[in-house]
C-alpha cells in the first residue's frame, strides 16, 4: 500500500515539474517575444530622426524615405509575433541597409556629426535587435523541445498560442547578397 | 604602442632584443648572477651542514640504532620528516627570496622594452584587489587571497591590469581542516569598449557551479560543451557573447595559454580568469641569470598574455 503511494507521489511530482516547465519555457518565449519588440521599438523611434538628418542630404531618395516610413508604420502597428509584423520588419531591414548604402553616395552626410551619432545608435540597435531574436530563437527552442518530446506532449495545450510560434527568419529578399556597385 | 602580439613576439626572437638586453639589462644580469650563485652556495652550505648532523648523529648511535628504530619507530620517522621538511622549506624560502630579488630587478626592465607596461609597487594593491575579486561571480567563494605579481599598462588602447593571484577555500581546523583550490593563475581586467550594465558570466562547465543568475543557452553546440554562460540580461549576454566571440573563445581553448580560460563582464569591465598552476615572469635559480633566453621566455610569457586580447579581439568595438 505504501509502495503504491510512494509511486503515485512520484509520478504526481515528476508530472508537475514537466507542467512547470512547459509553462516556464512558454513565458520565456513571450519574455523573448517582448524583448524583441522594446528594441523594434528603440528602432522605430530612430528612424524619424534619420530620415529627417537624410532628407537634407538626400533630396532625390524621396521613394526609398517613403517606403522606410510606410513600412515602419506597418510593422509597428502589426501584433507582437504575427507573420504579418516578422515579414513587415524583414523589409524594415532590407530597406534600412539600402538607405546605409546609399549614405556612402553623400560624403558630406557621412560625416555630419549628428549622423555619426545617429548610424551609431542605429548600429548598437540592431546589435540589440538581433540579440534579442536570438533570445527568441532559442527559447522556441526550449519550448518546442519541451512540449514534443514525450511526456511533455501531453501538457502541450498549456503552452497556448505560443507553441504555434515560429522561428524568426530572414526574408528570402535580405538573403541576397547585397551588389554594392548598385550603389556606389 | 601599436605593435600587436606577434609583432612583440618577432622582435623577442631579433638582434633588438639581445642588443636591449646586451646595453640595457647587461649590468643588472650580473649582479643577479651573483645572488644566483650566492643563493647556490648557500643552499648547498645548508644542505651538506643538514647531512653531516644528520649522519653525525645517525653514524654515533649506530650500535643502538636498530633497538631505537624498534621502540621509537613512530617518534623517529616524524623526527626525521620534521628534520628534513625544514631543511628543505629553509633552501625554498631562499630559493624563493632569489627569485622575488630577480623579477623585481629585471621585470621592470623587460616590461619597458614592451613600451607601456610597468609593476604595480602600491602596498594597498593587494587588499583592494582582494576586495574586488572577492565581489566577481568569476571565481567561487574563498577566504585566502595571496597575490604574487601585478603589472599594467596600455595595451591597444586598453588599460590592462593583470595581476598573478592563488584563491583558496580553507574550511575545518585541525585534523579536520581542507583546504580547496579555487583559482590559481591570471586575474587579467580592463575597461569594456561596449556598453552593459548588467552581468554576464562565462564558466567552464561544471555541476558544482552554484551561480545565481539564470543560465544563458546559446546556439553553438561545441561552445555549450565547454562554456556555462550566466547573465541577468538574456539579451546583453547575446551582443556581448555573439557566434563570432563564441567561435574565438574556443579557438583560444585551443591554445596553451587559454585552456583553462573564465570570461566575465562586470561593472564595465571584462575580466578574465586564467588558470595556470606556473610560476609567471620568474628567473630560474640553475640557469645562468646571463643567459638571455631566460628574459626573453619572460617577455613571451607577456606576449602570450596580451595575445588573449587580440584573438578575442577586445580592443575592437564590435560585436564582440
Amino acid at each position: 500500500m505504501n509502495l503504491f503511494i510512494l509511486i503515485a507521489v512520484i509520478v504526481v511530482v515528476v508530472m508537475y515539474s514537466y507542467y512547470a516547465t512547459v509553462i516556464r519555457n512558454k513565458n520565456t518565449v513571450l519574455e523573448a517575444l517582448s524583448g524583441i519588440d522594446v528594441q523594434l521599438r528603440k528602432r522605430y523611434d530612430l528612424i524619424p530622426n534619420v530620415l529627417t538628418i537624410a532628407k537634407k542630404f538626400m533630396e532625390h531618395e524621396t521613394e526609398l524615405f517613403e517606403k522606410i516610413t510606410q513600412l515602419r508604420t506597418q510593422a509597428s502597428n502589426a501584433m507582437l509575433g504575427s507573420k504579418e509584423k516578422f515579414q513587415a520588419e524583414a523589409q524594415l531591414d532590407v530597406q534600412l541597409k539600402n538607405l546605409m548604402l546609399n549614405v556612402e553616395n553623400y560624403p558630406e552626410l557621412k560625416s555630419d556629426a549628428t549622423m555619426v551619432q545617429a548610424m551609431k545608435t542605429y548600429n548598437e540597435v540592431e546589435e540589440n535587435i538581433a540579440a534579442a531574436r536570438r533570445f527568441y530563437n532559442s527559447s522556441v527552442k526550449i519550448l518546442k523541445n519541451s512540449i514534443e518530446i514525450f511526456p511533455g506532449t501531453l501538457f502541450a495545450s498549456f503552452a497556448g498560442e505560443a507553441a504555434n510560434l515560429s522561428y524568426f527568419e530572414t526574408d528570402v529578399q535580405s538573403k541576397q547578397p547585397i551588389d554594392a556597385s548598385k550603389f556606389l | 604602442m601599436d605593435k600587436n602580439y606577434i609583432d612583440i613576439q618577432k622582435k623577442a626572437f631579433s638582434s633588438e632584443f639581445y642588443e636591449f638586453c646586451r646595453k640595457k639589462i647587461k649590468i643588472i644580469m650580473q649582479s643577479v648572477e651573483q645572488e644566483r650563485k650566492r643563493a647556490i652556495y648557500l643552499i648547498i652550505a645548508i644542505a651538506s651542514i643538514a647531512v653531516i648532523i644528520f649522519g653525525t648523529v645517525v653514524v654515533s648511535n649506530l650500535s643502538a640504532l636498530e633497538t631505537i628504530i624498534f621502540q621509537y619507530k613512530q617518534d623517529i620517522f616524524s623526527f626525521v620528516f620534521l628534520y628534513w621538511s625544514i631543511i628543505i622549506v629553509i633552501c625554498s624560502f631562499i630559493a624563493k627570496q632569489f627569485k622575488n630579488k630577480a623579477k623585481k630587478a629585471i621585470l621592470p626592465k623587460i616590461l619597458s622594452f614592451i613600451g607601456e607596461f610597468k609593476i604595480v609597487e602600491d602596498p594597498n594593491h593587494r587588499s583592494v584587489l582582494d576586495s574586488y575579486v572577492s565581489k566577481l561571480n568569476l571565481f567561487n567563494t574563498y577566504n585566502r587571497f595571496s597575490c604574487d605579481d601585478s603589472l599594467e599598462g596600455l595595451y591597444h588602447g586598453l588599460n590592462v591590469s593583470i595581476d598573478e593571484i592563488k584563491l583558496k577555500k580553507v574550511t575545518g581546523s585541525g585534523k579536520h581542516r581542507h583546504t580547496e583550490k579555487i583559482f590559481d593563475g591570471l586575474f587579467i581586467r580592463f575597461k569594456s569598449l561596449k556598453n552593459f550594465s548588467g552581468e554576464t558570466i562565462i564558466r567552464l562547465n561544471s555541476c558544482f557551479d552554484f551561480i545565481s543568475k539564470p543560465k544563458v543557452n546559446l546556439e553553438d553546440p561545441e561552445f555549450e560543451k565547454v562554456y556555462d554562460v550566466y547573465s541577468d540580461d538574456q539579451i546583453e549576454a547575446r551582443c556581448l557573447i555573439t557566434p563570432a566571440f563564441m567561435q574565438r573563445l574556443l579557438v583560444l581553448k585551443k591554445k596553451k595559454i587559454g585552456s583553462n580560460i573564465v570570461v566575465s563582464f562586470e561593472n564595465g569591465m571584462v575580466h578574465l580568469g586564467v588558470s595556470s598552476s606556473k610560476d609567471w615572469f620568474e628567473v630560474p635559480l640553475l640557469q645562468p641569470a646571463t643567459n638571455i633566453a631566460n628574459y626573453r621566455a619572460i617577455l613571451l610569457e607577456i606576449v602570450s598574455i596580451l595575445s588573449i586580447i587580440d584573438i578575442m579581439k577586445f580592443d575592437e568595438n564590435i560585436g564582440m
